[in-house]
């Protein structure tokens, strides 16, 4: 029999590891308190604009699972291919578009503006005045720091999806381990699942359970 | 020419400061010129002295150590080492010019540290977490050349694992030695080691006790 | 007909060997050749989990063609190159093995049956019953 450091804990792996696939998956995502983007057809760009790690992409996911369109992501390198064309709907969605190159990020924004579309975007920067200029009405949400209870909110849940169900003696994050990892982290959510992850890590490294129901409810899993 | 004993290579430390110094002055002497274009060689010159007096600032041990010392050698197993081994290594330092030591001691901090690379969202990041270090202080001897110390490593069976590399994944062991003393330079070098998947003998099953 | 995996030991050190028995039951009454499985193939499979994007490689793989009824009672034997990691619990990744037999079905959906298994370090049997790194504290 292999014994399994985290089954012994009641997770089935460690809840901070990278999912695959990358994108949102239902049940995972948090709340942030954003209204919901106007429907298609509204000549809108919906720009979120946040830091690195502060939950963009999760939240532009979150609202295409919702509410489908064609997706766009400019990719940082090869630079040619922050010159692929992006796509023109009545609702379309869009990742890092900062990085697209202003001519065709001006052109990209005055087409959606003639056809009308609605469009929701992550961006690092402010884009209102270029849409403006196209004729776009914009709407801007700005993901800031996490507050504790979002830390809180996003890590317990994580931990709820990995823990073995019927399983009493499962792994908790303490309060004191959330505030400590909110200040370590800065409100990023990215760096706090990171962190997350290294403490669950060295927790089932270091304590050591005792042989008990645990190990036999997981080995008939 | 390097030589070592039977069963041992010399291994010279990761990053030589002299092409460090060398990449310096070819972009220094770029900009130089870029600059000689639009403000002459006189105005020019400023921006190009600030570069170089900020180099010479952050980078004043490693230089006094690059006029006075050769790089350090460290004489370690031709073969990889065993998960909870703890093999003897010999570090050695020779110097440019006659150099009287009395004493000193070589520091040796050695590392296991894993390295990940991720995409989440929509950027790629690596992150990298030592999960493993044991540091030993050496007392070093001085020669007619330079300086030994001979350093006994504590390869961890309980923390870190074995070397490897994969494409997003990896585990890697280093040493970063330095040695302190009178007329001894400020500067440590890093090694990289191999940590084999074997299992000393004192740890395997029946031979704890012996 | 699903397919049976039956291992010597869950526990290979590198550079052994994984050793079993692969059994699929022939299908219908075992006389008739119009089984729709074809082979099974049997791999040795690494895989990462954690912090990191997942590395996922086919560490050794073994063929058997069925018989014309679909049926098998064979013994395997999957070598663990000395090269690869060993089956590892860190801080920000785990490696992990396990043992697939995939069943080549005509015009339908493979059948799959997978272990877990665990590679340790040379002169690890009788030490680990869990990834490296060895326990502080064994229980």
């Amino acid at each position: 029999m292999i014994a399994d450091r985290y089954h012994q804990h009641g997770l089935r792996a460690n809840p901070f590891a990278v999912p695959q696939p990358v994108p949102s998956q239902p049940g995972s995502f948090i709340d942030r308190g954003l209204p919901d983007p106007p429907g298609a057809s509204s000549a809108t760009l919906v720009q979120v604009i946040g830091d690195k790690g502060a939950g963009k992409s999760t939240q532009v996911f979150e609202w295409q699972r919702r509410e489908p369109g064609p997706y766009h992501y400019v990719p940082p390198r090869p630079y040619r291919s922050r010159w692929a064309r992006p796509p023109i709907a009545d609702l379309v969605y869009a990742d890092e578009i900062d990085r697209m190159p202003v001519p065709l990020r001006s052109r990209w924004f005055r087409k959606l503006a003639v056809t009308g579309a609605t469009v929701v975007a992550g961006t690092h920067v402010n884009l209102a005045s270029v849409a403006h200029r196209a004729g776009l009405a914009v709407v801007t949400h700005r993901l800031g720091p996490a507050s504790v209870a979002t830390v809180r909110a996003v890590l317990e849940a994580r931990v709820l999806q990995a823990s073995i169900v019927d399983v009493t003696s499962s792994f908790r994050l303490t309060n004191a381990d959330i505030v400590d990892l909110h200040a370590r982290s800065q409100g990023s959510l990215r760096t706090a699942e990171v962190l997350a992850h290294e403490l669950v890590a060295q927790r089932v490294h270091a304590e050591v359970m005792p042989t008990s129901n645990i190990a036999l409810k997981v080995a008939q899993l | 020419m390097l030589s070592s004993p039977p069963g041992t290579v010399l291994c010279k430390p990761v990053g030589s400061p002299r092409k460090f110094l060398a990449a310096f002055v070819i972009i220094t002497l770029f900009v130089w010129l870029f600059l000689i274009a639009f403000f002459g060689i006189v105005l020019a010159a400023i921006p190009v002295l600030v570069m170089v007096a900020l180099f010479v600032l952050v980078s004043k041990n490693s230089l006094l150590a690059m006029m006075r010392w050769n790089q350090p050698t460290l004489e370690i197993s031709s073969t990889s080492y065993a998960i909870g081994s703890t093999p003897t290594i010999v570090y050695s330092r020779k110097s440019k010019r006659v150099v009287d030591i009395v004493s000193c001691s070589v520091e040796c901090l050695l590392v296991c540290e894993e390295r990940v690379t991720y995409t989440q969202g929509t950027d790629t990041t690596s992150v990298a977490r030592r999960v493993y270090e044991s540091e030993t202080v050496s007392p070093g001897q001085g020669t007619a050349e330079g300086l030994v110390a001979v350093i006994e490593l504590d390869i961890s069976a309980n923390r870190g694992s074995p070397s490897f590399k994969l494409r997003n994944n990896e585990v890697r062991w280093f040493l970063t030695v330095s040695a302190s003393g009178p007329l001894l330079p400020r500067d440590s070098h890093t090694f990289p080691i191999e940590v084999a998947p074997v299992l000393d003998v004192r740890h395997r099953a029946g031979l704890q006790d012996t | 007909m699903t397919v049976g995996l039956e291992l010597d030991d869950l526990v290979c050190q590198l550079g052994d060997r994984f050793t079993g028995r692969l059994t699929r039951h022939a299908d219908a009454d075992g006389v008739l050749g119009d089984s729709p499985a074809r082979s099974i193939q049997l791999v040795l499979r690494m895989y990462t989990e954690g912090r990191g994007d997942t590395d996922r490689r086919d560490v050794t793989n073994q063929n058997f063609d069925l018989e014309a009824h679909g049926g098998l009672n064979a013994a395997f034997s999957l070598l663990v190159p000395e090269t690869s990691p060993v089956s590892y619990d860190g801080t920000l990744m785990r490696v992990m093995y396990e043992i697939e037999a995939r069943v080549d079905l005509k015009f339908a959906r493979d059948e799959k049956s997978a272990h877990q298994v665990l590679v340790i370090p040379v002169g690890g049997l009788g030490v680990y019953d869990r990834p490296h790194p060895l326990p502080l504290y064994p229980s």
